[in-house]
């Protein structure tokens, strides 16, 4: 529990710095700055990311262009169906000391970075891409029963097709609760490929300048630990999270087979003070939740048979949870309202 | 905080006459209820019934206090008004340092109370009319409508008094009790009042009952006084027996003698009637017979008296045909005395269909002539057909009846030709002959 709240000059500080990372993401890639915008309430709350776009919309532009910024080192990890575990975390290999004896030593594999980016994660097998499970979850490898520990701080940004591709393989649900967001990344405007055209010859975005040190963004970690959360807001949280259980909503009831799972309230907790902390406040409003909400919870339903018939999406969905859960929990009977307390 | 204050102090007014509306409909439609129980079952007021309204009161401003929601709720509907982003949240659990957040504007609160007052409203209107209405409007007797009834019943009592055949001191009496039936029937106790309809219909019913039996045992006597003076003045009697069958005239003719003049009563009080007088005697009682005949009819058709006893009466009444009666007396001149002959003359066995009673004595009237034959008759189709399954148990010296309106005029073998052997003639339309052709090719092939 805080004890305070972050001071106003506080929070200006890292706001400002986290906006210079978002500024420098949309002056390097135009046209995405909701994208980015998300992109960097992820890395604050600390959270993986999962990119999912068809090929050539600047996926792994992004990536790149962020860890850069961050000043972290980045490893870059194209995923194909033929690669291994070992080939992401690393393997023992024989080695020929000075003293001519042969020991098996650990050789690290990309995983050991700040930044990896998983590229079309969803080509790889899901043996391979099971690997990355405790690599995600507990920021450290176990192999041969040794457990090391990967540098912090640790953010997996992967991009995937989408699964109606040929030659892909869906993440299993447990890998998948593990990305704090999974963004869309959508095709571009008219305007902003004719600006994209027309500055930038043969496409090539600007080369990014570093705008955190790692020491600043662990001082921004901290900042965002320190938003506060206030506790009807964290009540709306675990009540949208409950939500998405039973038949409270229409339309998960008839749709989803499988609501949202804990990890899902603690990560819009997380995303939501990074939020608030991005837009200068010191604690968290319900507006902040409902803005990461749609991030957070859109692969965290599994949705059934029906919803495919329907040609329903997990957007329109949580579109319809969030119009339903009432966020001040007023109780009140139907025919008293309290001008917008009632969310249409 | 003032405007979570403010807030609150609002939405506690408008849910507590929201609540106080409820319960007040409530309490209404329940104080109706008890009164409606309280006035028209035992007859008490209602009015100490208002003093549980505090109790009303009171009730709807605790409900409505539970109604309102918690203090953090309020904050979060105003942060969330207000854009505050978490801070006026925040306000009410760490310190804001630097932090302030402006005066906030207090949204409105808006009830859609209509269905309440409307509801409210109706109840306070029903609890009202059963208090406000008159209790003695209970005490006023509802009188049961038996106008219908009495004048029934009272046509009837006129008709029996009309006809004698109750005094007028009893005709009145009952005349009087129908009057007091009239106002007094009470319609809480509807029992009452049929039960002494009842009992008044059925005295008339036998008082006509015992009138009509009256009628038929006088009827025999006249019938029999009748047979005696046609007897008489046809000289049926042996010479020798007129003597005896005056004494027995005089005896049976005492219920005449009010009727007949004065001359010829003292010609039966001296057993010495003339023929003029005895064919005098026997209109004087067929004018009487026909007296009572009227007077039953009169009560069949006020639904007094059943069909029967008019139809006993009219067979006792029937005096028969002179010829047979001297006839009857010749033949039967020595079996028993002239009153006996005449009685058994009386109980039937006169010529026709009917024989009378089983042990009246077997006459035939004249005799059938040797060379006659019945009139021919067309008999129905069905009576037709059962006369050829019939067997003869006994010959009838009646004509048989019949109806020339059941003559059969065809049936479903009228236009079969013979030899056909069915009934059923059926007409092939030309339009179906096409698909009768096709029918029966089929079942060719």
């Amino acid at each position: 529990m805080n004890e305070s709240l972050m001071q106003p000059d506080e929070v200006r500080h890292h706001a400002e710095r986290a906006n210079a990372v978002l500024d420098e993401l949309d002056r390097i890639l135009l046209g995405r700055n909701d994208l980015h915008r998300m992109v960097v309430i992820g890395i604050l709350a600390r959270g993986h990311i999962l990119l999912e776009g068809v090929p050539g919309l600047g996926k792994t532009a992004l990536a790149k262009a962020l860890g850069d910024i961050l000043g972290l080192q980045l490893k870059r990890v194209q995923f194909t169906p033929d690669l291994m575990p070992g080939d992401i975390l690393g393997t023992n290999i024989l080695q020929e000391t000075s003293g001519g004896q042969r020991t098996f030593q650990f050789q690290p594999g990309p995983v050991f970075t700040n930044v990896l980016l998983a590229d079309e994660i969803n080509r790889a097998s899901p043996k391979t891409q099971s690997a990355l499970l405790e690599a995600m979850q507990e920021r450290a490898v176990t192999m041969f029963g040794v457990t090391r520990a990967l540098p912090s701080p640790f953010f997996v940004l992967a991009s995937q097709n989408p699964i109606e591709f040929e030659g892909t393989y869906p993440l299993p649900e447990a890998q998948i609760d593990r990305f704090l967001f999974k963004l869309q990344v959508l095709g571009l405007d008219a305007d902003v490929l004719d600006e994209i055209i027309s500055t930038r010859r043969r496409g090539e975005p600007p080369e990014p300048r570093a705008r955190l040190t790692p020491a600043d963004l662990d001082e921004l970690f901290a900042a965002v630990d320190r938003v506060f959360l206030p506790r009807a807001v964290s009540r709306y949280i675990a009540r949208l999270v409950a939500a998405t259980h039973g038949n409270a909503v229409e339309t998960i009831g008839k749709y989803v087979s499988l609501g949202a799972s804990p990890r899902a309230a603690i990560a819009l907790a997380e995303a939501g003070r990074a939020q608030a902390l991005l837009s200068g406040r010191p604690s968290v409003g319900f507006e902040d939740v409902r803005r990461v909400a749609h991030a957070v919870m859109n692969h965290r339903l599994i949705l059934n048979y029906r919803a495919r018939l329907d040609g329903v999406h997990a957007h329109q969905i949580l579109d319809g949870l969030l119009g339903s859960v009432d966020e001040t929990e007023m109780n009140l009977p139907d025919d008293v309202v309290v001008r917008g307390s009632a969310r249409a | 905080m003032r405007a979570v204050t403010s807030l609150e102090k609002r939405l506690t007014a408008v849910l507590y006459v929201r609540q106080l509306l409820i319960w007040l409909a409530f309490w209404c439609i329940a104080l109706g209820v008890a009164g409606l129980i309280a006035r028209f079952a035992f007859g008490v007021s209602a009015w100490w019934l208002i003093a549980s309204l505090p109790i009303v009161v009171a009730g709807a401003a605790l409900h409505a206090r539970r109604m309102r929601p918690s203090r953090d709720a309020l904050l979060a509907l105003l942060d969330a008004e207000a854009n505050c982003g978490g801070l006026l949240m925040a306000s009410a659990s760490v310190p804001m340092g630097a932090w302030s957040v402006e005066d906030v504007r207090v949204p409105r609160v808006h009830w859609t109370g209509r269905r309440h007052v409307v509801m409210a409203a109706l109840a306070a209107v029903f609890a009202a009319a059963v208090l406000l209405t008159p209790l003695h409007a209970r005490q006023t007797k509802q009188t049961l409508d038996v106008r219908r009834d009495a004048d029934q019943l009272q046509k009837r009592v006129d008709l029996l008094r009309e006809e004698q055949v109750i005094p007028d001191a009893r005709a009145q009496a009952m005349t009087a009790a129908i009057e007091t039936l009239r106002r007094e029937a009470d319609a809480e106790d509807p029992a009452k009042a049929w039960e002494t309809l009842d009992s008044m219909a059925e005295a008339t019913a036998q008082a006509a009952r015992e009138a009509g039996e009256d009628a038929l045992r006088r009827g025999e006597q006249l019938t029999r006084a009748e047979a005696m003076a046609m007897a008489l003045s046809d000289s049926a009697l042996e010479p020798s027996k007129v003597a005896e069958g005056m004494k027995d005239l005089a005896k049976e003719s005492e219920n005449l003698l009010s009727d007949l003049p004065a001359s010829l009563r003292e010609a039966i009080a001296k057993d010495s009637l003339t023929q003029e007088q005895l064919e005098h005697l026997a209109a004087a009682a067929g004018m009487k017979k026909g007296q009572l005949r009227s007077t039953l009819n009169k009560l069949r058709q006020a639904g007094l008296l059943d069909p029967k006893t008019l139809r006993q009466f009219d067979d006792a009444a029937n005096a028969g045909d002179r010829k047979d009666l001297a006839r009857f007396l010749r033949q039967n001149a020595n079996r028993g005395s002239f009153s006996t002959q005449i009685g058994q003359w009386c109980q039937g066995g006169k010529p026709g269909r009917d024989r009378g009673r089983g042990d009246a004595p077997m006459f035939f009237g004249e005799d059938a002539e040797e060379n006659g034959k019945f009139r021919e008759q067309t008999l129905p189709a069905a009576a037709a057909a059962t006369l050829n399954e019939s067997r003869v148990v006994a010959v009838s010296a009646a004509e048989p009846e019949g109806n020339d309106s059941q003559r059969s005029a065809g049936g479903a073998l009228t236009s079969v030709q013979a030899g056909s052997g069915s009934a059923i003639t059926p007409v092939v339309l030309p339009r179906h002959r096409a698909t009768v052709e096709r029918f029966f090719e089929r079942k060719k092939q």
